[in-house]
């Protein structure tokens, strides 16, 4: 339950190794002591600390149907929780269109699984009458680009749903945010040709909770971005494949 | 919303118990609070997503002059109470700073008034209360009893309230003779509330801790009025209004109007006006910000925090430290009350234990607050102190354990009275009371 200050106590991150998502809960404000709850695939054998908050590591595979609404549901029913950040992600490596069928785990991933797991959330969050929502969408949500469609068309996919979700939850005292980001040097981007305006992981954190504390419900990470993506949704077609 | 309209939830507004089958599980399963005039300043009285049943309904008065008793609905105020009473001569012994306060509110936070070094608490003066519990059956209990004990300063967390047996206090005329004495620092504060109880029974100091002041401030100090006192400035037969007229602020609301150099301006104003000794009503002196209806207003949408606790020693040192934190922060308390507590409360969870009290009000905004209470509360109990959860809406779990000394037994009580946690808030989700 969120304090006078407006400092969260109980906290759930999805996707308990995401670099973007642990480094924005290193710069949110929580009370002392917070409680932290990290969901991820082979979470407890990790070495992950945040500065004064109490740490719970929990084995989470998103992709097992039987678990994944199950656990969160069992955490949701014995507290409240006052901030969500869904960061499961996977960049994968987008085959040929002839075999679609590969690109299965990014889809289910980064829509699928994710956008059943985000109306969960968002409906219990719902009958608690408060909380934040954070899901990390993706530059690449904004228009398509031959080599990652499959990604951008998963994260659209979020997104469009969280923004959906939105208006759905406007007066019921449930927030969600759609961070935006562009490059973030992470492992999810290890060994790529970093974009313009790429940043660190932990400059990306930063900007999240800053983010979640602004009235702007989607942000772009670094907030450049907003004008740059703007431009590249309305360049025409030809321009953009030049550019490509 | 809390009254420093810092804390605001989404919830249910029931009238009474039989509103509640029409309620969803959704809701219910969020459980119940009982609530009054929503005068407490943080999140004691909201319960996000559930259930808020209010007392207003309950507005019974049955003055019984033989007994020196009045039984009263847990609706009615503290201000009702007072007209009701003094009609037939009577006052209540025990009265906080303002009378929107309901009596179910007041027995729930066993609130304290100018008059707690010599007559205690709000409960001490409860003979029995009837308490409805989680389905709709009401018990009585008298103040011998654990569950009365549980329910006194139990912040609505062991049941709704629904009627309180009060002792009386007989008052001929409702006229206090009121001495201000302006002091020039923190340890003649002390002294002067000290000095003054012998001879006035109701004592309070306000503080100017908007600067690099050295607890310079007012002590105010009340006595009942004779006879003859008060035939030089009222007829014997005073009685006040029913319903006071306060001033309402226009254009409040949106803005911070107190910020740093406005609490200056008010505070030296404050220290400088001239000193009044002499009478003064009984309501005005009780409750002097009951005269603004909408003095929270100032500070604007973020709202304040009243940060109020208690310290069980008589001598300055924490104090000085405590004005040393605040000038180091740079933090200014737009008002400040200082006052001595004489008697513990009777309640499990009950706020006062003789020693200190200082209640500070600051800003929501205010740079490096979080900070300076986080070392407040630590250096509290390190010393023994703690918090009044009435004003509270920044404590934590591990502060409450350690503040609380009979926290257990309470959190047993709980557990007896309300086995499936139907009653709980916003601030006992906050402090993991249920």
């Amino acid at each position: 339950m969120l304090n006078a200050l407006k400092q969260f106590q109980n906290i759930l991150l999805i996707g308990g190794k995401s670099e973007i998502g642990l480094e924005t809960l290193r710069n949110v404000q929580m009370v002392a002591n917070a409680k932290v709850f990290l969901l991820g695939r082979q979470i407890e054998v990790q070495d992950i600390s945040i500065e004064g908050a109490q740490i719970f590591r929990l084995n989470y595979d998103i992709s097992d149907s039987a678990d994944r609404i199950e656990v969160i549901s069992q955490l949701m029913d014995e507290m409240d929780f006052d901030l969500v950040v869904l960061a499961v992600g996977y960049l994968g490596n987008q085959p040929n269109l002839s075999t679609l069928r590969q690109n299965q785990e990014i889809l289910n991933l980064n829509f699928n699984h994710s956008a059943e797991v985000l109306a969960f959330v968002a409906h219990r969050l719902k009958v608690q009458k408060h909380g934040k929502v954070l899901i990390l969408s993706s530059v690449a949500s904004v228009r398509p680009r031959k080599g990652n469609y499959v990604y951008g068309a998963a994260k659209a996919g979020l997104d469009f749903l969280a923004r959906g979700l939105q208006l759905d939850l406007e007066g019921s005292g449930v927030e969600i945010y759609i961070a935006r980001p562009g490059f973030v040097h992470s492992r999810m981007t290890n060994g790529l040709i970093p974009a313009p305006l790429a940043i660190s992981a932990e400059k990306a954190g930063e900007l999240c909770a800053k983010g979640i504390t602004k009235s702007k419900k989607v942000f772009y990470v670094p907030g450049v971005l907003r004008f740059v993506m703007f431009i590249v949704s309305v360049l025409p077609t030809r321009i953009l494949k030049r550019l490509n | 919303m809390g009254w420093g309209r810092t804390n605001c939830s989404l919830g249910i507004s029931l009238d009474n118990f039989e509103e509640l089958p029409g309620v969803t599980q959704e809701v219910l399963s969020r459980g119940a609070i009982p609530s009054g005039r929503f005068r407490s300043y943080g999140d004691s009285a909201l319960n996000s997503g559930g259930v808020n049943i209010n007392s207003n309904k309950f507005k019974k008065i049955d003055i019984q002059t033989d007994k020196g008793i009045a039984i009263c609905g847990s609706g009615v105020t503290i201000g009702e109470l007072e007209f009701a009473a003094h009609l037939h001569g009577f006052l209540p012994a025990v009265v906080p700073g303002t009378g929107y306060v309901t009596l179910g509110g007041a027995f729930a936070s066993d609130i304290h008034g100018k008059s707690q070094q010599s007559k205690g608490n709000f409960s001490d003066h409860v003979t029995q209360i009837t308490l409805i519990d989680s389905h709709g059956i009401a018990h009585e209990y008298t103040s011998d009893s654990a569950e009365f004990k549980a329910t006194a300063g139990g912040m609505g967390l062991t049941g709704f309230i629904s009627e309180l047996h009060i002792i009386l206090e007989a008052v001929e005329i409702p006229v206090i003779y009121q001495k201000e004495i302006r002091v020039k620092s923190l340890k003649e504060m002390l002294s002067s509330l000290v000095k003054v109880e012998n001879e006035f029974p109701f004592t309070v100091a306000w503080i100017d801790l908007s600067g690099k002041y050295h607890g310079r401030g007012v002590v105010t100090a009340g006595r009942y009025a004779s006879k003859d006192e008060v035939r030089k400035k009222y007829n014997l037969d005073y009685r006040f209004q029913k319903h006071d007229k306060p001033i309402t602020i226009p254009f409040l609301g949106r803005v911070n109007v107190m910020k740093k150099f406005m609490i200056r301006v008010f505070n030296s104003l404050w220290y400088h006006k001239p000193v009044k000794c002499g009478l003064i009503s009984f309501r005005k002196f009780m409750h002097p910000l009951d005269s603004i209806s909408n003095w929270n207003l100032l500070y604007g949408k973020s709202g304040f925090i009243q940060y109020q606790f208690v310290i069980p020693s008589l001598d300055s040192d924490f104090l000085e430290e405590v004005l040393l934190i605040l000038r180091e922060f740079e933090i200014s308390s737009a008002v400040t009350v200082l006052k001595k507590f004489g008697r513990g409360g009777s309640g499990y969870l009950s706020f006062p234990i003789p020693g200190w009290t200082l209640a500070m009000d600051f800003p929501a905004g205010t740079k490096n607050l979080s900070k300076a209470i986080e070392i407040l509360d630590r250096k509290l109990i390190a010393n023994g102190g703690r918090v009044y959860l009435t004003k509270d809406s920044l404590l934590n779990i591990d502060a409450m354990k350690n503040m609380y000394n009979e926290l257990e037994e309470w959190k047993q009580m709980k557990r007896k009275m309300d086995p499936a946690c139907f009653w709980q808030s916003d601030q006992s989700r906050r402090l993991e009371l249920c």
